[in-house]
């Protein structure tokens, strides 16, 4: 079983619906079988089949269809896994050289602790895009931290920071309005045009995050012009009862953290299902190398209540989280003007005297978050099913600083309330083809009050969208179009008198994808994509004064939408001891939207500052993703990531501010020998390599790139057995020899190194209370 | 008891629902811009016993971007000792707000600076102090000497819980409410 469990973490890695069936040589029998739920006859798509005697492992596709190859004549048993679903002992006798079987498994949860414990799940993606996800123990380390700094680990995905708690994920270059989150499967929307603002989510909630690179705006809307963050909570259990304590210490800040989940599906109301699911997190004051950051600490508390009931063909869903914290904000990093940068920069440390403290006092932001989400499905069977859902989030960010204010009041405050609605109809025109048509329509309404930085406005979105997926032999092609139009009013008040000014933009978006399996081990995907993205309401009407990065920033009405032609192509190769993916992208945006520095420097009470213009060109991203993974031996694994990317103002010739300089992580890991007590024990040394960043434009920035760095890192998992249940538990050293470094994406290496040594500690621990 | 728990449930969400955070402001009726404190304008009003010389003012009635500021030449003659009153008001508001005594109420973390440049015969001796005994720099004591030009920076400091308790002051620390420049003749 455990070499069972080792096989299902290395499949887990993989990302495609490829079959990885290993060849084994001499026969050419095969099973092929089709996999279906018992009580409504859909095909199982992602359920996994593992065939016990040659252990091999397989992925249904959309249709249920499995099969294995190469095999010799005669029996073997077959087991089948899909989210909480199991059945095993299907034993048959091969005899013909080509065996069908079908196989209909019940909703039974009897053995699903297993993938539980693994913290891993199967899903099939769509076959054309590039894809990497944060799972598993992974996944378990960076929930200590926080999303955008998790998400880091992962080839082609970076994240721009202001400070060590504000962390923006940044993929393939591009960040901000330019890439999507949704948390479970609803599209975030905050205060998210903000450089210091991170996203309101807590990484608790999710099983699995999954970062999609690319232009992928047909399936997940405009805007998504660099890629799209999901946050998958797991699934709801369909029996008994079930808790899960999750504990996390980090060293570097004196944080800890604790959640607990209670999965609970009473059997006495029938297919009712339901998730409590609450977190807390505190954290002082961040050490660097040298001296401590006065006024770094974090408190947050979230939590999400889910519940499912089904019906013969309906489901229902619904979902609440809420998610608060209180950032404090480097204090130095509050500057005045422009003379404070510079004698920020000047000195190599902070000016005020430096030492922990959990206090959070001014500077700091003060964000609350709220998602409410209810969903119907009605299955139309073969496949084919319909589904609405609408959302509510509300959004508030107070910020407060040290600036002279009348009263207690923040000095910036925003309120932010967005409702959805979504129809979705998954179609089935043959066995080959099957597709998605729906629309979405959005209404957000924002009020703004304290220094008026982006004036109040009132959006109105609405989406139509149809795509196809077509499999034809070893090909799986993929389609779709996509309409948006969106309406966004803005309202001013000068001393009085209220104006507004309406603005409307219309475009499309477009995607053809295809994959190709080359051998049952290697594939090769392409994608290319058209997206669009109207100018943000920052971008538009910003005004003033930006505090935090001693700049002012115009906002330019006459801004035209984004226009991005995205071309990627990935090739994988998966075998027993390699699996490589190579990833390869060119991104034009046509009217990219940017800062443009002016000439001079614009004079106010509080100094002189530089200004800059809200501005369109033309711009080209050019970059690529290597991740590698190769067993030297049965026990040691080498593994390294690799991500490079160039930017390019091509009406000016010049460069792209702020894109990510080349990293290269290479890795040893060394599995130890599992025993009745612990599973998958690995110890991994990780380094990091940051090249200093080339080609930077020459205005913009008020100090050079920093030089490159080279961290190093220890890793260190297991999971524990502790009477029926398996309690994971892993620990991460970073910046293992208290590199004094800055990076080029933090904002605030103007005014401190970034953090020093840190132990990460956590400890999950799930229990079975009723079966 | 199965009856008990669905409605359980159901008040639960219920709840959920009822408590949901709301925004009551009013997206098409947005706050007055103006309403944020602000300092518009900056003036030096120079004594000499006791006898009002000069006033001389840096204005910037939209505040920041917008209409550029006008700043005042400060010309004085040369071997005089005057007096200087700060004057910082926020003419945005009606009737206008006086910064300058909210300063006075906050002067254990205020402070003004003020910078002559390099051979600007001139000089500054404060003569307000807060109450730990550091000077402030609303009321200051001006001495010229021999005929010259150049510049004054008068840069005032907000330094919440960082302001020193003795000595003479530090400017490097806190954050900048206010630095202006204005172009000196002495003659």
């Amino acid at each position: 079983m455990h070499r069972f469990l080792y096989l299902l973490v290395v499949c887990m890695l993989h990302v495609s619906t490829v079959t990885w069936a290993q060849k084994t040589a001499g026969c050419s029998f095969e099973i092929d079988g089709t996999l279906l739920d018992l009580s409504t006859g859909e095909p199982l798509e992602g359920a996994s089949v593992y065939l016990q005697e040659q252990n091999l492992q397989t992925l249904c596709d959309e249709d249920g269809n499995f099969v294995f190859h190469n095999l010799c004549k005669g029996s073997y048993t077959l087991y089948f896994f899909h989210v909480g679903s199991l059945k095993k002992d299907t034993a048959i006798v091969l005899e013909q050289r080509k065996t069908k079987i079908n196989i209909s498994i019940p909703q039974d949860t009897s053995h699903q602790e297993e993938l539980i414990v693994n913290g891993e799940r199967h899903d099939t993606l769509t076959p054309h895009a590039s894809h990497t996800s944060l799972t598993g123990i992974n996944l378990d380390l960076a929930k200590s931290i926080s999303l955008g700094e998790g998400l880091k680990s992962l080839p082609g995905v970076y994240a721009q920071q202001s400070g060590v708690n504000t962390y923006k994920p940044v993929i393939q270059g591009l960040s901000g309005n330019r890439i999507l989150i949704f948390n479970n499967g609803v599209r975030q929307e905050g205060q998210q045009w903000g450089t210091d603002h991170a996203p309101e989510i807590d990484p608790l909630v999710a099983d699995e995050i999954q970062v999609i690179k690319g232009a992928e705006s047909v399936r997940y809307g405009s805007d998504a012009l660099g890629g799209v963050i999901l946050i998958k909570p797991a699934p709801l259990i369909d029996k008994g009862l079930k808790t899960e304590v999750y504990l996390s210490g980090t060293s570097v800040n004196r944080g800890g953290g604790a959640s607990a989940k209670i999965d609970w599906a009473p059997g006495f109301v029938r297919s009712f299902s339901m998730r409590v699911q609450g977190s807390i997190k505190q954290g002082g004051n961040y050490k660097t190398p040298r001296y401590y950051l006065n006024n770094t600490g974090i408190r947050e508390y979230n939590f999400s209540v889910a519940a499912r009931k089904e019906f013969r063909r309906l489901s229902m869903d619904f979902y609440y989280s809420q998610f608060n914290t209180e950032t404090g904000i480097f204090a130095g990093s509050h500057i005045g003007n422009l003379t404070d940068v510079k004698r920020a920069l000047e000195t190599d440390e902070p000016l005020t005297p430096q030492s922990f403290s959990y206090d959070i006092g001014k500077p700091y932001q003060h964000i609350e978050h709220e998602l409410a989400k209810g969903e119907l499905t009605y299955k139309l069977g073969r496949g084919q099913r319909l589904n609405f859902e609408v959302t509510r989030q509300y959004n508030y960010r107070a910020e407060y600083d040290n600036h002279r204010t009348a009263s207690g009041a923040p000095g910036l405050e925003f309120k932010i309330t967005t409702h959805t609605a979504t129809l979705n109809w998954k179609h089935r025109i043959s066995s080959r083809i099957r597709g998605d048509v729906g629309a979405n329509g959005l209404y957000q309404e924002n009020t703004v009050a304290g220094r008026i930085f982006i004036p109040n406005f009132i959006n109105h979105t609405v989406g139509m969208y149809w795509m196809e997926k077509l499999k034809w032999n070893r090909w799986n092609w993929e389609a779709g179009v996509r309409y948006d139009v969106r309406n966004l009013k803005a309202y001013f008040n000068k001393s009085g008198i209220i104006t507004d000014s309406s603005y409307q933009y219309h475009n499309y978006s477009a995607s053809i994808g295809g994959s190709y399996a080359i051998t049952d081990h290697q594939q090769w995907n392409f994608l290319l994509s058209r997206a669009f993205r109207s100018p943000a309401v920052n971008e538009l009407f910003s005004h003033g004064l930006h505090h935090g990065v001693a700049a002012i920033e115009n906002g330019n009405a006459q801004l035209i939408p984004e226009v991005a032609y995205n071309v990627s192509t990935s090739y994988c190769i998966e075998k027993t001891k390699l699996r490589v993916e190579l990833n390869l992208y060119a991104n034009y945006i046509e009217n990219y939207i940017y800062l443009h520095p002016s000439q001079e420097l614009e004079l106010t009470v509080y100094g002189a500052f530089p200004s800059f213009q809200y501005s369109q060109t033309n711009a080209l991203l050019i970059g690529g993703d290597l991740s590698f993974h190769y067993h030297l031996r049965e026990k040691i694994q080498l593994a390294c990531k690799l991500s490079s990317l160039s930017g390019e103002d091509l009406n000016n010739g010049s460069s792209l501010i702020y894109m990510p300089p080349t990293r290269i992580e290479p890795s040893v890991s060394y599995l130890f020998k599992n025993t009745g007590l612990l599973h998958e024990p690995t110890l991994s040394i990780t380094s990091t390599l940051m090249f200093k960043k080339q080609n930077v434009p020459i205005e913009g920035d008020y100090s050079p790139p920093p030089k490159g760095y080279a961290l190093l890192g220890l890793q260190a998992s297991t999971k524990v057995k502790a009477g029926q249940t398996w309690i994971t538990t892993g620990l991460k050293v970073n910046n293992m020899l208290n590199t004094v470094y800055r990076d080029y994406l933090d904002r605030f290496r103007y005014y401190h190194d970034a953090p020093g040594i840190g132990v990460q500690l956590f400890v999950k621990i799930p229990l079975t209370i009723i079966d | 008891m199965k009856k008990f728990i669905l409605f359980s449930f159901l008040s639960a969400f219920n709840l959920l629902f009822v408590s949901c955070k709301k925004n009551h402001d009013d997206a098409p009726t947005p706050q007055d811009q103006n309403e944020t404190e602000l300092i518009t304008t900056v003036s030096l009003i120079i004594k000499e016993n006791g006898t009002p010389v000069n006033t001389f003012t840096f204005k910037d009635p939209d505040g920041a971007g917008g209409v550029n500021p006008t700043v005042d030449h400060i010309t004085l003659e040369a071997d005089k000792t005057y007096t200087c009153t700060l004057l910082l008001l926020d003419e945005t508001k009606n009737p206008t707000d006086t910064t300058s005594l909210e300063i006075e109420e906050e002067k254990d973390v205020h402070q003004f600076f003020f910078h002559p440049s390099t051979g600007t015969n001139i000089t500054f001796a404060y003569l307000d102090f807060d109450d730990q005994g550091v000077p402030v720099g609303l009321q200051s004591t001006i001495t010229t000497g021999s005929a010259s030009t150049g510049t004054l920076t008068v840069v005032l400091k907000h330094q919440p819980g960082v302001k020193p308790r003795s000595g003479n002051g530090n400017e490097a620390l806190g954050e900048t409410d206010m630095e202006v420049s204005f172009d000196v003749t002495i003659q």
